[in-house]
């Protein structure tokens, strides 16, 4: 079941005075139970998408399908909060969601924030701050998450906090959207990535089914590789990760001796995707 | 953690809303009550003093104390009181309301709000309540405050309720005016300058008007013989630029509502009768109404997700 479908969706800000086209017809879906992360440079249109699917900002056109049994959960980048403590601030959300004050407790105490109940939000440290957006993106049990930048602004401690608590959140089956420009917490996290520029999507990849397999060689290879060649000595093959046992057997039996075999990371993607049309110039 | 609020959790999406925007602006309600206390008193003292000098003069120069006359001079202590205190409270609370207006316009909140219940039509009244209860509360605490200080001041009893009610019903009218303000303007520090540009120009705007009104009636007095006739000489361009400021209504009910209407004593005129005081009222609150809801229901589309 589709979670979310993206159709044809536009936006663009200031339309009378230098318009900047945000969104040029975005279109995709989510399956329900998957973990899709939003990929791209500073200015790609994610934060305008994500504003649009949780409703924040209203689409010029196209259209938004939320399908869940609940309202979605939002992680904002930069959270913010009512003027009043941490604890109205989740008691307002947990009334309007019908949540036990027995769920909003032991969530303030399973995300640390034990003690800071009367704290206002703003005078809590940015990871704090971050923690207490994900309690109250997730204190209504919702089946859809939306995180905007989740890691971002946080030192790497309080990072790794955070990463945690999205994989729990997968092993949990929620239907997760993240957006990040930490690809390397991606990685563990997604089944699939999306790749925005320009306000446009420029690429998918699927961790199961598109593994990038990098292998350093040496000898000749063989007719049926040599598509796959990157660079001297290395080949570069797009396949389904249970393939990659197959592949590498079928290499040596054909007197390849192969040095090294990685699949690639979500960086190298990245560098191919933005950074390539400048390496081939 | 387990303490009142929760005690008095509610299952209605709509009347915790209510509770909510009211707890969360709960500071600015208790600010626009503390100043209304100490504007309150500084005002009644004032007014307590003036009706003493006049009284001590009228009973040293009357052999016979007219009840009617003393009565007539409480009625223009209330009026005095009201006329001048409201429009300082005007310009110190304009932008309070503004503040309470935007301030959640400004941190997204209200956007956050609707993810969980999609009904603008419930965040826009809770803000109005807010609005309402921080007004109503104000008014009273100076109505109190001047009926304790002029009784104590002077031995008589300034009770005019009818006055009260007008000036909460006007107060909330100028209050909403504020908020639209801040509803239309998303950052906090803008809505505040602009609300206390706006107040200190319709004030004067609206004085300008009225004086320039009066003067042409003032012209034209001879040619005057009934009630109606000198309201309808007060020229409508003036009448207009008079109650584009809608606390000038609050004028025009004291003195409907303090004096007969009467060539007798001119100054005591009002310049529309009492049902175009309410029309107007009416006119007022129902455009703000409109106006602000266009806006909010403008800023804040909605997501509705479908239940499965």
């Amino acid at each position: 079941m589709k979670v979310l479908e993206v159709i044809n969706l536009r936006k663009t800000y200031s339309r009378w005075r230098h318009p900047v086209e945000a969104l040029k017809g975005v279109s995709f879906s989510i399956e329900k139970g998957t973990v899709v992360g939003l990929v791209g440079p500073n200015g790609a249109g994610k934060s305008t998408l994500l504003k649009i699917i949780v409703g924040f900002l209203k689409e010029d056109k196209g259209k938004v399908i939320v399908k869940s049994r609940r309202p979605i959960g939002y992680v904002q980048e930069n959270p913010t909060f009512f003027d009043a403590s941490v604890e109205l601030n989740l008691k307002y959300i947990a009334e309007l969601n019908d949540v036990s004050l027995d769920r909003l407790l032991s969530l303030i105490k399973e995300f640390g924030l034990g003690g800071k109940e009367k704290v206002i939000p703003s005078n809590l440290s940015k990871g704090q701050q971050k923690r207490l957006a994900l309690i109250r993106a997730i204190l209504h049990n919702p089946d859809f998450l939306v995180m905007d930048e989740p890691f971002s602004g946080l030192d790497p401690s309080m990072a790794i906090e955070i990463r945690k608590i999205i994989e729990r959140l997968k092993e949990e089956k929620r239907t997760m959207f993240i957006s990040s420009h930490n690809l390397l917490y991606l990685t563990p996290i997604c089944d699939r990535v999306i790749f925005m520029n320009f306000g446009e999507i420029v690429g998918e990849y699927y961790f199961k089914t598109s593994i990038a397999l990098r292998i350093i060689f040496q000898g000749e290879v063989p007719e049926n590789y040599k598509e796959y060649l990157d660079g001297k000595g290395e080949l570069l093959i797009e396949t389904d990760r249970e393939e990659i046992p197959k592949i590498i057997k079928d290499l040596v039996n054909r007197n390849v001796s192969i040095y090294e075999a990685k699949i690639e990371g979500l960086d190298r993607i990245y560098e191919r995707i933005y950074m390539g049309d400048k390496d081939e110039k | 953690m387990r303490e009142s609020i929760w005690v008095i959790r509610m299952k209605n999406k709509f009347l915790v809303n209510i509770k909510y925007t009211l707890l969360f602006q709960r500071y600015y309600i208790l600010i626009a009550l503390i100043l209304g206390f100490f504007i309150g008193i500084l005002y009644s003292y004032n007014t307590a003093v003036s009706f003493n000098r006049w009284y001590l003069y009228y009973i040293s120069t009357t052999p016979n104390i007219d009840p009617g006359v003393v009565n007539n001079q409480i009625k223009f202590s209330v009026y005095t009181f009201w006329w001048s205190s409201i429009p300082l409270i005007f310009i110190f609370i304009a932008p309070i309301a503004s503040i309470i207006a935007s301030q959640n316009e400004e941190n997204d909140m209200n956007h956050y709000i609707m993810i969980y219940y999609p009904s603008r039509i419930s965040l826009f009244i809770s803000l109005l309540i807010t609005l309402f209860v921080m007004g109503a509360s104000l008014i009273f605490m100076e109505w109190v405050v001047f009926t304790v200080v002029f009784n104590y001041m002077t031995g008589f009893l300034a009770w005019y309720p009818q006055v009260f009610l007008a000036v909460v019903v006007v107060f909330i009218l100028v209050l909403l005016l504020s908020g639209l303000i801040g509803i239309a303007i998303k950052k906090r520090a803008w809505s505040v300058i602009i609300s206390i540009f706006f107040a200190i120009f319709i004030m004067s705007l609206s004085s300008i008007a009225y004086n320039q009104g009066i003067n042409y009636v003032d012209n034209r007095l001879e040619y005057i013989d009934t009630v109606q006739e000198y309201r309808s000489t007060f020229p409508l361009i003036w009448k207009i630029l008079t109650f584009l400021n809608p606390l000038y209504l609050l004028h025009e009910f004291m003195k409907l509502l303090l004096y007969p209407q009467t060539l007798e004593k001119i100054n005591n005129i009002s310049i529309l009768d009492f049902n175009g005081c309410i029309l107007l009222y009416l006119l007022w609150y129902f455009l703000l109404i409109l106006l602000g809801y266009l806006i909010f229901t403008y800023k804040h589309p909605l997501r509705k997700v479908v239940r499965v």
